[in-house]
């Protein structure tokens, strides 16, 4: 198992701490004066997705996780795991609902998702940046009414709501940001 | 001239703007007029050195030769004592120095330090006088608050750091929080991280903090104060969370210093340092005598951060490493 000392702590390094794997998202130095020797290093838990902070004694060594991101295909759910297909090797792959996290509401079939492979098993499952998705349900906007901002809430063909314009109408294609479910714009097929 | 490999993705544009190198010039030139008029002495002191240092928590970089091996100096520290001993009277150097493992927002493995003496000072006039220069150079207001080592413990934690069991500065960090390869007894270096991580960064932020009176186990080359041997008389200048100077009444008792220097080493033994020489020179001055005097290392590459107002050190330089893509650039 390849060991990475906290010097060699940069964004992007996966590691593993008190058994789960982590990404490196920032790495400070710290050294008081003539004294001993820190990093301060802002980690992101690869399993929950939640940021911490840890101090470690600079020169300590930790464990490289085997994590890699995986441009794969989403093919369907089957009521327990989400499943994926590798584009080149054809492998399939199936996710947790805990690796969907709150991705899987954006997904309908076919999109290319980045699936985390930890040991080669989903660990986590980031959608597109963007969708497209079709609006199955919203009241018709009242032109001239902005005491809502200008939006109105809609819901979306895989059963995500957002806030959309109030020119949108049912039946219409929406693009999406996934990072902030927002809508973007109008979309198309 | 042999092309770069990967020319479009070797960044070879100097990172600090024309504005900045401006003012760095301007700096020094402030530093050598500031020094000039208290009839402070230039001296160019090596950077290449037949010895390295025994402090346990530095590194020097060694540079081989044909017929020798060399130091990059962390500090011109010994050169400039060497000059007090032999009666050269106040000295300084402006100059880069060399410290390997030190890579951050706050840390070049080569950056400059300006390092001044005062023959005849006690730590705290001079801690004023570099105070005033350093609030002169960056702008900032000259309002110095002196405070005690101990006081920041008792202040924060209500813990006096050097009579508690370590074990309670290691249960007064919040369980997640815990530095991961500290051991709960070692005293020093969780002194070390409350310091460093939780005290200084919250330091200076409208005026310069003197933390005076360290630890005796942390005087460095300070002399003990004789009234209470317990601590030394060393402090350390803090501005608005960052660590500028680190100051010593210096030590002059040769046989002291060489103690010290032997428990450096062995320390760094125990921790898997590499094991250096003492400069003999360096001893053999301090027994011809040091004069009564005073010494200030200032980090002058955070001076002109303070000045520019910019937040990593690296943007304060021409040609920076932190952040330097080695792989893009081989």
């Amino acid at each position: 198992m390849t060991t990475y000392t906290t010097n060699e702590f940069k964004s992007g390094l996966k590691i593993i701490l008190d058994g789960d794997p982590y990404n490196v998202i920032e790495n400070e130095f710290v050294k008081p004066g003539k004294g001993q020797a820190f990093n301060r290093v802002r980690i992101r838990n690869l399993k929950t997705n939640r940021v911490i902070e840890k101090t470690f004694k600079s020169g300590d060594t930790v464990e490289g996780a085997d994590v890699v991101d995986v441009e794969m295909q989403y093919l369907y759910q089957d009521g327990t795991h989400w499943h994926f297909m590798h584009p080149e090797t054809f492998e399939q792959y199936h996710a947790e609902a805990a690796s969907m996290a709150d991705g899987a509401r954006w997904l309908k079939g076919e999109e290319i998702c980045i699936v985390t492979l930890w040991n080669n098993r989903p660990l986590l499952v980031t959608p597109p940046h963007t969708v497209v998705l079709r609006v199955t349900r919203t009241d018709p906007g009242l032109r001239g009414d902005t005491s809502s901002g200008g939006s109105k809430p809609a819901e979306l063909e895989t059963g995500a709501s957002v806030r959309v314009p109030l020119f949108i109408q049912e039946g219409e294609l929406i693009k999406v940001n996934t990072r902030t479910a927002e809508y973007v714009a109008r979309g198309k097929e | 001239m042999r092309a770069a490999r990967s020319e479009g993705s070797c960044d070879w544009r100097p990172r600090a703007g024309r504005e900045t190198l401006r003012l760095r010039a301007a700096l020094k030139a402030e530093v050598r007029a500031f020094m000039d008029a208290r009839g402070i002495l230039e001296v160019d002191t090596p950077h290449l050195a037949p010895h390295a240092v025994p402090d346990p928590e530095l590194s020097c970089f060694s540079v081989t030769g044909r017929r020798a091996r060399y130091w990059l100096v962390p500090s011109p520290e010994y050169h400039l004592k060497r000059l007090l001993a032999a009666d050269y009277g106040d000295v300084y150097s402006l100059g880069p120095v060399f410290r390997d493992d030190e890579v951050g927002f706050l840390h070049e493995p080569e950056f400059t330090l300006l390092e001044y003496y005062r023959v005849g000072w006690d730590a705290r006039a001079l801690a004023e006088e570099a105070a005033g220069l350093v609030a002169h150079l960056t702008g900032r207001p000259n309002r110095v608050r002196f405070i005690r080592y101990v006081d920041l413990f008792q202040e924060a934690l209500g813990l006096d750091p050097l009579t508690v069991p370590a074990e309670q500065l290691w249960k007064a960090i919040e369980p997640e929080h815990r530095p991961v390869g500290i051991e709960p007894g070692d005293r020093a270096a969780l002194c070390d991280f409350w310091l460093g991580t939780r005290f200084y960064p919250h330091l200076g932020e409208r005026e310069t903090v003197i933390v005076h009176d360290f630890p005796a186990e942390a005087a460095a080359l300070a002399r003990l104060d004789p009234a209470d041997p317990r601590f030394a008389q060393r402090f350390e200048m803090v501005i608005g969370g960052i660590e500028i100077a680190n100051g010593y009444h210096e030590l002059a008792d040769a046989t002291e210093q060489a103690l010290r220097f032997e428990r450096d080493r062995a320390h760094r033994r125990r921790t898997g340092r590499t094991d250096v020489t003492i400069d003999p020179a360096f001893l053999a001055a301090l027994r011809a005598g040091l004069p009564d005097c005073s010494g200030i290392a200032i980090g002058f590459d955070r001076v002109v951060l303070l000045a520019a107002g910019k937040e990593d050190l690296a943007s304060t330089l021409a040609f920076p490493l932190a952040g330097y893509d080695l792989e893009a650039c081989t």
